[in-house]
């Protein structure tokens, strides 16, 4: 299975990702883009930004390992996954998922599993940012 | 002992700064990091916190070194 992981201040770009996931035998590519939007901050104010920051070692490490918990459950024959740090404006796409698989199924399962489990396990956080306040988001278990 | 403290996320907020030394007790464990934080901290006590050191996570008992580089980490929220 090809991979690729990377988190930087930098976005993904269409062409980088169809390259690295196209082949002869995917039938199905699954991208995902995460999108920040403009929910509204604890005193009602609208978010304009999200800022992340990460720990960039322990991002590769969980997921990687998330990668190779997948194949042993998805049939898919690459993924590309990529995040944004730093401030990134409402509109503007903060994290990509990319699948490639032989059918659509694999390719949105893996998907939505691997979706799931990012949202638990890799350490990266982000905070609202609104023109006269922020806060952290912190998850309710 | 003295050990070397990056904290992410809110708790960055609770410690008023992302980098803090403590001295700490000889033996401490993981677990008791976590508690000195919570007592000298304004941390909500509820709030889960995952300890790194070498790039992973400690078990609550495991022993804390001199000179250690501890990452705090509360839940993450990315994507």
């Amino acid at each position: 299975m090809k991979v690729h992981i990377s988190i930087s201040e930098a976005p993904a770009s269409y062409n980088e990702i169809m390259d690295f996931l196209k082949s002869d035998h995917a039938g199905a590519i699954a991208l995902f883009e995460g999108v920040v939007r403009s929910d509204v901050l604890d005193n009602g104010e609208s978010v304009t930004h999200l800022f992340y920051e990460a720990h960039v070692p322990m991002v590769h490490a969980e997921t990687s390992l998330l990668v190779e918990q997948m194949r042993q459950h998805c049939d898919v024959y690459a993924i590309f996954f990529h995040h944004l740090l730093g401030n990134v404006a409402v509109g503007q796409t903060s994290i990509w998922l990319g699948i490639a698989a032989q059918h659509r199924k694999e390719a949105f399962e893996a998907q939505t599993w691997f979706l799931n489990q990012f949202k638990q396990r890799v350490p990266i956080w982000k905070k609202e940012l609104g023109d006269q306040t922020q806060q952290w988001v912190v998850p309710h278990e | 002992m003295v050990v070397h403290v990056q904290a992410f996320g809110i708790l960055k907020d609770f410690l008023g700064s992302s980098e803090v030394q403590w001295n700490l007790s000889d033996g401490i464990t993981a677990e008791g990091v976590r508690a000195f934080l919570k007592k000298n901290y304004p941390v909500h006590p509820g709030l889960p916190i995952a300890i790194v050191r070498d790039n992973r996570y400690l078990a609550d008992d495991e022993i804390i070194q001199d000179q250690d580089h501890l990452f705090l980490m509360p839940p993450v929220s990315g994507g």
